[in-house]
């Protein structure tokens, strides 16, 4: 038979091999607690959900929870339009941090530039002379 | 309000088109020779004034909507390829973002460097709602166009002479057979090379000199440009109108340009001269560093561009043991940028474990069996250096004119006037050695050391050799790039206060340099088209005060086109 044991703080089960073998017939309480997703049950922003890709913190991240409640909150037609000041400091404060928030296009640009500054000028021959 | 369409003959092809606007008819090319043409967009699509990129076949080309003018340029600027779109637009030309250079948005014609090459431009028509583009296939696949040169008349004997083969006279040269002068082209160049991208020394110490030449040997030939390599002038005499070479030979001319360049400082002290010690003039200079660096203590002495550039390229990708910065003000680029700017840079060179000691002086380099060991400061501190690069300033390379009668002032730089001409008629001088009246300085002479303002002056030597009066226009330009972050430069003089704009610390500014109200320059970083648009504004003779600034350091972002 098999039997459980307090110890101090140690809870030492003893299990039979009869017990052992087979599929356990326990079953687990239904789990309520699903992963914290972007709304709390009390229905607030919550702000360390993986799907806000870290706006809400770094340089911006007050200016982007502005916006962000604002359009949550908001109950205009279309949604958020009321929000277009909180949206736009937003906007503005991340065109102040390019390395930040990182325009993909911006990156290219500056990958190409220091290309070109670090290699041979090469395509010499194939200049094409127009009439002026 | 209509477009104006610019006057091109009607194609075969194009009358047989019907006025269905299928989306399969729009793209539909039709080759003839070696042009194609295409419908790029639709009328509604073009932009109302600006620039625009539409793809045509294999490339794109850049539609152009100023003055109520329409017109189709290429894409990418003919110096480094940055795309123009991102540029300045105003007064009938592009201004490109990353270093400056400008093109003619109806012709495509380059009218500032840098850049030596103009930009294809290609007809353009809209009929029945559509936008049509005619195309050379060549020039759509290189986006370059180099200006077609003259041949040598054999019965022209006027010879027009450059000394110096650096970006003023390379651009001569060329500028005069592309004007169409038919004489005799000489350029004298001490160096054993052709010329070639020299702020690429410092940025890319590896690159060999045939990998960065401005133009191809063939270039020269098709353009029966004679060129003298690898040897100096020692001697000019304008009454004669000849000059001697090292060589003992004399070339006699009928007008000369003098673009000879700077000469580097060396230090005159202890060990100075020891094989270790290199300054940054010539490939031969960059590539012996460069080959030596690894594993090695490389010490730079001088804070401004050339040895930060060295040592920003020293310190990636460990290139060298270990690089040490010697600088004698508080932060590199003090005088130039300003210590608010230098301390930002100086700590992005600390993040790659560069070493600084500022506020020093270096009083003499160690040997030991006769290789050079290590650098002493005049603190008294000895600094470990197996190689030692110097960039501790450019004196003009004039000496040679000594015994002539050309004028030069007391720090040896030739004054000439607004057509460069120096006060010897028929004898021109251009680039790092010239004093010459500065637009932005209200005519005062200056001297500047840009490779863009060395490239314009060879432009306008040449028009003016050959009788087209034309003035010095151009506005001050440089950039430079520090661990992949290129800085870039306009304007000109001393200033007295700097307004920054943007944020410093994450490298994404800008600088006004104001002198009293105001902005005589501007430096920015990750913040194009700043530049260029500054450039544009003070071509154009205006400038923004500092009020201006100061209430919102994002100006230089939004001023657009008067």
């Amino acid at each position: 038979m098999s039997y459980c044991k307090q110890e101090g703080k140690d809870r030492v089960i003893f299990v039979t091999e009869e017990d052992h073998n087979g599929p356990t017939e326990v079953s687990l309480p239904q789990d309520d607690e699903t992963p914290a997703g972007l709304i709390q049950p009390d229905g607030d922003i919550n702000w360390a959900c993986p799907c806000l890709g870290g706006m809400a913190t770094g340089p911006c991240g007050v200016e982007f929870r502005e916006a962000f409640t604002c359009f949550h909150y908001s109950t205009a037609d279309p949604k958020g339009s009321d929000c277009l000041e909180p949206f736009r400091q937003m906007s503005d404060c991340m065109a102040q941090y390019p390395n930040v928030y990182g325009n993909k296009e911006d990156k290219e640009e500056e990958n190409a530039e220091l290309a070109k500054e670090m290699s041979t000028n090469g395509e010499q021959t194939e200049q094409v002379s127009v009439k002026a | 309000m209509g477009v104006t369409a610019s006057c091109r003959r009607r194609d075969a092809a194009s009358d047989t088109e019907t006025d269905s606007q299928q989306q399969q008819h729009e793209r539909r090319m039709s080759g003839v020779g070696d042009e194609i043409e295409a419908v790029i967009c639709k009328e509604e699509d073009l932009p109302q004034d600006g620039m625009k990129s539409f793809e045509m076949g294999e490339g794109k080309v850049l539609v152009v909507h100023h003055k109520g003018q329409l017109s189709a340029i290429g894409t990418k600027c003919s110096h480094y390829g940055a795309p123009l779109e991102k540029g300045t637009l105003c007064e009938g030309h592009v201004r490109c973002p990353w270093h400056g250079a400008c093109f003619n948005v109806t012709t495509g014609d380059i009218e500032d460097f840098p850049g030596l090459d103009s930009v294809p431009k290609y007809d353009i028509h809209v009929a029945e709602g559509q936008v049509r583009v005619r195309a050379s296939k060549a020039l759509l696949a290189t986006e370059k166009r180099t200006k077609e040169m003259a041949k040598r008349d054999p019965q022209n004997s006027t010879a027009l002479v450059v000394i110096g083969g650096g970006a003023a006279g390379a651009s001569c040269v060329e500028r005069l057979r592309q004007e169409g002068f038919t004489g005799q082209v000489v350029m004298i160049t001490q160096e054993p090379h052709l010329p070639y991208d020299r702020p690429k020394l410092s940025k890319a110490m590896h690159l060999t000199p045939d990998k960065i030449a401005l133009r191809t040997n063939q270039f020269y030939e098709d353009g029966d440009i004679e060129i003298l390599m690898g040897v100096s002038a020692s001697k000019v005499n304008t009454d004669e109108k000849s000059i001697t070479l090292s060589t003992g030979e004399k070339v006699t001319y009928d007008k000369l340009f003098i673009a000879t360049g700077g000469k580097p400082r060396k230090l005159g002290i202890p060990g100075g001269d020891l094989a270790g010690v290199f300054v940054v003039r010539t490939p031969e200079d960059a590539n012996a560093v460069a080959a030596d660096a690894a594993g090695k203590h490389v010490v730079v002495v001088g804070t401004s561009f050339i040895g930060m550039e060295a040592a920003a390229y020293l310190a990636t990708d460990n290139r060298a043991g270990s690089v040490s910065v010697i600088g004698n003000t508080t932060v590199p680029f003090e005088r130039s940028l300003g210590s608010g700017v230098g301390n930002r840079i100086q700590r992005l060179f600390e993040e790659h474990q560069v070493k600084f000691y500022n506020n020093v002086g270096v009083k003499e380099f160690t040997e030991e069996d006769g290789k050079l060991k290590g650098v002493v400061l005049e603190s008294g501190e000895t600094v470990a250096a197996d190689i030692v690069v110097l960039g501790v300033g450019v004196v003009p390379n004039t000496d040679f004119l000594a015994s002539s009668n050309i004028p030069r002032d007391d720090r040896g730089f030739v004054p000439v006037n607004e057509f460069l001409e120096t006060s010897i008629p028929g004898v021109y001088c251009g680039g790092d050695v010239a004093s010459f009246p500065l637009m932005l300085e209200d005519g005062n002479r200056v001297n500047i050391g840009h490779w863009q303002v060395a490239l314009g002056h060879g432009r306008t030597a040449a028009l003016n050799m050959l009788g087209h009066t034309s003035p010095l226009a151009s506005v001050p330009f440089f950039w430079t790039v520090l661990f992949g972050k290129s800085l870039r430069y306009t304007g000109y003089g001393k200033y007295d206060d700097i307004i920054l704009g943007g944020d410093l610390e994450s490298l994404s500014f800008i600088a006004y340099y104001c002198h009293g109200d105001r902005v005589v320059a501007l430096a920015s970083l990750g913040k194009d088209p700043a530049a260029a648009n500054y450039a544009e504004m003070l071509h154009q003779g205006k400038f923004l005060t500092k009020a201006e600034v100061t209430a919102d350091g994002e100006m230089a972002l939004k001023i657009k086109c008067y």
